[in-house]
C-alpha cells in the first residue's frame, strides 16, 4: 500500500513541477503572487541576487516549503548572505523531494550595486537530481539578475536563470522574468511580473504588499498560470523576521511555505 | 500644481460641468449594468436605479444632513466610502465644501465629480410640510415589433397562439417630494390581451404604492408594493443587487431598506405593508408582512381545494391560457424582522424571514437538486455585521435555513492609499442552505457554493485607472449542468486611460472557466470538462464640442465548449447629440456582430427612452441600426422615439418555437410620452 502511494507520488512529481522551478520561490515572494523579480533582502539570494546587493549584515536564513499538504512534495533552504568590501556574497542549499526521488541545488552569488539606483547580481548553481536506484546526476548552470529605480515610485527587475540551457534535466526549466515594483506609498507596495520558461508558457503575475503596522506586513498576489490566489504575513520580532505564505488550490488543497531569518 | 488647476476648473466651470457629469454617470452605471446582465439568466430591470438618479438630480442630497440609505440609492459611493463619509462628518463636524471631501480616504476628485450633480452641502429651508413640492409625472409607453411572429398569426380556426395584441405597453404615474411618494406602474407584455374575458382590469399587471420617510419616529413606512434588502443578501435582498462587476470595491451591500417596487417585474416583490422605525438613536426595526397571489404551475387540484403546485413562475407571461392559468394561482404569505443596532462603529443586525406558500409542493427533485427546498413552509433567520476599523471595513452575514443549512460571507475593504483600494470576501454556502429571496455574493446562487473573491482598484493618477478582480469557486455538489462537484475561476482586468479631457478609452480582459458537463458521453454519463470563456474590449468615448459624443467598441469573445472553440466578433460606432439648451437630442448606433454561436455571445448596453433599457445579446451574423429621439414637445411634455432594426445575414428564420419571424429583419419601435406637472 505503501508503495503503491509512493508510486503515485512518483508519478505527480512531474506534474506538479510542470514548468516550475522547485527552488527560485520564497515565503516572502509567494505571499505576492510568486513576484520575486523585484523582492529584496537575503531571500532574493535565491530569487533574483541583484535584490541582496545593499545588504550591510550578514544574514542567515531557514525556509520551508510545503505542497499540498504531502510530505513528499516539500523544499527546504538554507541561505547566508556575507557582505564584504567589493559587493555581497551569498550561499545556498536547497533540497526537495524524498528519499526516493530529491532534486539538490547548491548556489553562490556575488552581487553589487553599480550606482545607486542600478544593482546587478550573478550566481553559480549546481543542481542534483537523485531517483533511488536509478540515477544521480548532476550540471552546472548560472543566473543573472538586475534591477533598476526608474523613478521615486518605480523600479524594474530582470532575472534570467540557465539561460544557454544547460540543463540536462528537461524538468529543470530556463527562465526569463521581468518585474515591476510600483511603491504606492512608503506602507504599500504594488508588483507585477511576467515570466517565461523555456522561452514559451507566458505567466503574469500580480502582488500587493501593506505594511499594516511598523513591523508587520500583509501581503496577497495571483498567479495566473497556476491560478493561485496567494496571501502572506510577515512580522519582525526584534532581528527576527518570520514569513509566511499561502494559497489554495481548487482541486488539491493547501499549500504553504514559512521562512525565519536574522541579521547579525 | 497640475491638481490645484484641476480644482480651480472646477470651481469656475461647476455649470458646465453639472451636464457633463450626468453623462459619465451613465457610462459609468452602463459598464455596471453590462456586467450584470451578462452573468444572470434571468432579466433585471434597472427601472428603479434610473428612477433614484433622476430624482437625485432635481433633488441633491445634503450631505451634511443625509441619511445612509440615501447615499446608498445614488450607486456611486461604496459602502466604504459611505461610513468613511459619515464618520468624517461626525468626527469633524458640518461639510463646509467640497473640496473637503478630498481630504476622506479614497474619494478622488474623480469621484467628487460623480457625486456634484446629486449633492449639497448647504442647508436650504426646510418645510415640515409632508406635501410640499410635490412633483408628479406621467408615462405612457407603447412597444412593438412591426415584423408578425407566428404566436399572432390567425390560423383557420380564427384563433392565433398568443391571445393578445403585439405591443408593450405601459403606464407609470408617480408624485413624489422629499417625504412622500407614491406611485402606480400597469403593463400588458407583448401578446398579453387588453380589457376582454381574460384581462377585465386592462392591463395585466398592476402594480401600486405610497411611501412615507421621516416623518417622526418613522424612517420609511410603505404600503402597497415593495422589495427588502437586509445585510449582505443571506436572508433577504429584492430588487437590484450588483454582484460582480468592474467596481471591485462595491462587493459589499448595504441593507437595511425598504424599497418601493416601482418596476415592471411582475412576481418578485411583496404586497402589504412594511414599516422601519428609529426606536432610539442607534437602533432601527424593519417589520414587514405581505400576502399575495403569484404565479405557480399547478398540477392538481386536492380535495378541500387545496392546490399542488410544481413550481413558481418568475417570467410574468401571459399570453395564452395555459400562461393565464398560472397567472396568481397560488396566495404566498411572508412576514418577518431585521434589526439594526449601531453600537460605536459597529452595526449590528438581526433579520428573520417567514414565508408560507398556500398549496403543497409536488417537486420532481434529481440527484443534482435534491436539496432544493421542497416543502410550501420555509424560515431564515440570520446576523450580519459591519465593523469600521481604521482603514479596514470588515462586514458579513450568517444565516440557517429551517431545515438547519446555513450560509455565510465575510469580507473586508482596504483603503490602502488615496489611489489605491482592494477587496476580500469569502463565502460558503451549503448545499441545504435554502432560501428562494437571498441575493448575496454568488457566481450562481446562494446555494451550494463556496468561494474566495480579491479585487483591487488602483488609479496612480487622474488619467489612469486599473481595476482587477479574481474569484475562485467551487461547487461542493453536483448542478444541472455537472455531474460531479466543480471548480470554476473568474479573472477580469480593466485599464482605463483619459487621453484628455475630451477622450477616454478603456481595455478589459475577461476569462472564466469552468468545469460543466461536455457532450461526450462515457457509460451514459456526460463527461466533466473545463468550458473557457474569454473576452477583449475595447472602448473608446470621444466629446466634440459641447454637444456631440462619440463612442466605439470593439469586442472579442471566445469560448470553448466540448473541446470546439468558437470566436465572436463586434462593433459598435455611437454617437450622441445632445445641446445644453435644445429641445432635441438624440443617439444612433451602428452595430456589426460575427458570432459563431449563441455560445459566443456579447452583449451591449443601448440608449433607450428614459427609464427603459435594453440589454441585447448579439450572436449570429447581422449588424443593425437604432436612432433614438428625444423632443420636448411643450414646456412640460417630452417625447421619446426609439427604432431599431437587425438584418441577420446568417438566417431566414427570426427566433424559434412562437416567437419565429419570417424574414431575416427584425424592427422594434418603442414611444414614450411623460408629462410632469
Amino acid at each position: 500500500m505503501k508503495s503503491t502511494c509512493y508510486y503515485i507520488i512518483l508519478l505527480l512529481i512531474p506534474l506538479f513541477s510542470f514548468g516550475q522551478n522547485n527552488f527560485i520561490n520564497s515565503a516572502k515572494s509567494l505571499g505576492i503572487g510568486d513576484c520575486y523579480t523585484t523582492q529584496e533582502g537575503i531571500w532574493s539570494i535565491v530569487t533574483n541576487p541583484a535584490g541582496v546587493s545593499n545588504n550591510k549584515e550578514f544574514q542567515v536564513g531557514i525556509g520551508i516549503k510545503n505542497n499540498f499538504n504531502i510530505k513528499e512534495l516539500s523544499s527546504k533552504t538554507v541561505a547566508a548572505s556575507i557582505p564584504s568590501n567589493s559587493g555581497v556574497f551569498g550561499l545556498s542549499i536547497q533540497q526537495y523531494g524524498f528519499e526516493l526521488y530529491s532534486e539538490s541545488k547548491f548556489g553562490l552569488s556575488f552581487s553589487k550595486s553599480l550606482s545607486e539606483t542600478f544593482k546587478s547580481g550573478i550566481k553559480i548553481d549546481y543542481y542534483n537530481t537523485h531517483i533511488q536506484n536509478t540515477e544521480n546526476r548532476g550540471f552546472f548552470t548560472f543566473e543573472i539578475g538586475m534591477k533598476k529605480q526608474l523613478n521615486r515610485n518605480l523600479s524594474i527587475g530582470s532575472f534570467l536563470h540557465d539561460p544557454l540551457r544547460l540543463s540536462t534535466n528537461s524538468d529543470i526549466p530556463s527562465i526569463v522574468s521581468v518585474g515591476l515594483q510600483y511603491k504606492v506609498n512608503p506602507r504599500v507596495n504594488l508588483y507585477s511580473e511576467t515570466e517565461s520558461l523555456n522561452y514559451g508558457n507566458m505567466n503574469l503575475k500580480f502582488g500587493l504588499e501593506y505594511q499594516i503596522i511598523e513591523k508587520m506586513y500583509l501581503r496577497t498576489g495571483y498567479n495566473r498560470l497556476n491560478n493561485k490566489n496567494t496571501f502572506g504575513f510577515a512580522y519582525q520580532y526584534r532581528n527576527y523576521i518570520v514569513n509566511i505564505a499561502t494559497y489554495h488550490h481548487q482541486t488539491l488543497g493547501f499549500s504553504s511555505q514559512f521562512s525565519i531569518n536574522t541579521y547579525f | 500644481m497640475k491638481k490645484s488647476v484641476y480644482i480651480c476648473l472646477l470651481l469656475i466651470n461647476t455649470n458646465f460641468l453639472f451636464s457633463q457629469t450626468i453623462e459619465e454617470k451613465s457610462i459609468f452605471l452602463e459598464q455596471i449594468i453590462e456586467q450584470i446582465a451578462e452573468k444572470s439568466e434571468e432579466d433585471i430591470d434597472f427601472t428603479e436605479l434610473q428612477e433614484n438618479l433622476e430624482f437625485y438630480h432635481q433633488n441633491p442630497i445634503n450631505l451634511n444632513n443625509c441619511s445612509r440609505e440615501d447615499l446608498q440609492n445614488l450607486y456611486i459611493l461604496n459602502s466604504y466610502q459611505i461610513e468613511k463619509l459619515l464618520q468624517h462628518i461626525k468626527k469633524n463636524g458640518k461639510l463646509l465644501s467640497y473640496l473637503e471631501l478630498q481630504s476622506i480616504s479614497t474619494f478622488t476628485v474623480e469621484t467628487i465629480k460623480l457625486l456634484q450633480p446629486f449633492i449639497r452641502i448647504s442647508e436650504v429651508i426646510n418645510t415640515h410640510n409632508i406635501l410640499s413640492n410635490l412633483q408628479q409625472y406621467i408615462i405612457l409607453r407603447d412597444e412593438r415589433n412591426t415584423q408578425t411572429s407566428k404566436g399572432y398569426i390567425i390560423d383557420e380556426e380564427g384563433k392565433s397562439y398568443y391571445l393578445g395584441k403585439k405591443n408593450k405597453s405601459l403606464l407609470k404615474y408617480r408624485l413624489q417630494n422629499k417625504y412622500l411618494q407614491a406611485g402606480i406602474t400597469a403593463e400588458k407584455d407583448k401578446g398579453e390581451t387588453f380589457l376582454g374575458e381574460h384581462q377585465p382590469y386592462g392591463y395585466d399587471f398592476y402594480s401600486a404604492h405610497i411611501r412615507i420617510r421621516n416623518v417622526g419616529k418613522i424612517e420609511t413606512a410603505v404600503i402597497g408594493d415593495y422589495n427588502l434588502q437586509f445585510g449582505q443578501g443571506i436572508a433577504m435582498f429584492g430588487g437590484l443587487g450588483f454582484g460582480k462587476s468592474s467596481e471591485v470595491m462595491g462587493i459589499q451591500k448595504t441593507g437595511n431598506i425598504i424599497r418601493p417596487h416601482t418596476s415592471s417585474d411582475e412576481n418578485r416583490f411583496f404586497r402589504g405593508a412594511s414599516l422601519k422605525i428609529k426606536v432610539i438613536p442607534n437602533f432601527d426595526i424593519i417589520t414587514f408582512y405581505s400576502y399575495n397571489k403569484i404565479d405557480a404551475n399547478i398540477t392538481d387540484t386536492l380535495e378541500g381545494e387545496e392546490l399542488t403546485y410544481s413550481s413558481l413562475q418568475n417570467s410574468g407571461m401571459h399570453r395564452t391560457e395555459n400562461e393565464l392559468s398560472d397567472k396568481n394561482a397560488i396566495k404566498q404569505q411572508n412576514f418577518g424582522i431585521h434589526t439594526n443596532y449601531k453600537i460605536g462603529r459597529v452595526n449590528w443586525g438581526i433579520s428573520y424571514i417567514n414565508n408560507t406558500t398556500f398549496g403543497t409542493i409536488d417537486r420532481n427533485l434529481g440527484t443534482s437538486n435534491q436539496f432544493d427546498l421542497d416543502s410550501n413552509k420555509n424560515s431564515v433567520v440570520s446576523t450580519d455585521y459591519q465593523y469600521l476599523y481604521r482603514n479596514f471595513n470588515f462586514f458579513g452575514e450568517i444565516g440557517r435555513s429551517e431545515n438547519g443549512g446555513t450560509a455565510q460571507l465575510h469580507g473586508v475593504l482596504i483603503g490602502l492609499d488615496k489611489t489605491l483600494s482592494a477587496s476580500f470576501m469569502f463565502r460558503d454556502y451549503d448545499r441545504e442552505f435554502q432560501n428562494n429571496y437571498s441575493n448575496s455574493f454568488a457566481e450562481s446562487k446562494t446555494q451550494n457554493e463556496k468561494g474566495f473573491y480579491s479585487g483591487v482598484e488602483f488609479k496612480p493618477n487622474l488619467n489612469w485607472k486599473f481595476r482587477s478582480y479574481i474569484d475562485l469557486y467551487q461547487y461542493p455538489w453536483l448542478r444541472h449542468s455537472s455531474n460531479t462537484p466543480t471548480i470554476g475561476t473568474d479573472f477580469f482586468i480593466q485599464s482605463d486611460y483619459k487621453i484628455n479631457r475630451n477622450t477616454k478609452i478603456y481595455f478589459r480582459y475577461k476569462n472564466e472557466k469552468k468545469e460543466e458537463n461536455t457532450n461526450i458521453e462515457y457509460d451514459n454519463s456526460p463527461i466533466i470538462e473545463i468550458q473557457k470563456k474569454e473576452g477583449w474590449r475595447f472602448n473608446s468615448i470621444f466629446k466634440e464640442g459641447e454637444n456631440w459624443t462619440f463612442k466605439n467598441r470593439i469586442e472579442i469573445s471566445k469560448v470553448q465548449k466540448n473541446s470546439v472553440t468558437e470566436n465572436g466578433f463586434m462593433f459598435y460606432q455611437d454617437v450622441k447629440y445632445k445641446p445644453l439648451f435644445s429641445k432635441l437630442s438624440f443617439s444612433v448606433r451602428y452595430t456589426f456582430f460575427n458570432t459563431e454561436s449563441y455560445n459566443s455571445r456579447i452583449y451591449a448596453y443601448e440608449s433607450d427612452v428614459l427609464y427603459g433599457y435594453s440589454i441585447p445579446s448579439f450572436y449570429g451574423k447581422g449588424k443593425k441600426i437604432y436612432f433614438l429621439l428625444k423632443y420636448n414637445i411643450i414646456k412640460n411634455t417630452d417625447l421619446w422615439i426609439k427604432i431599431s432594426e437587425t438584418i441577420y445575414d446568417d438566417r431566414e428564420v427570426i427566433r424559434s418555437g412562437w416567437d419565429e419571424i419570417e424574414g431575416n429583419k427584425l424592427t422594434e419601435l418603442k414611444i414614450q410620452l411623460r408629462y410632469k406637472f
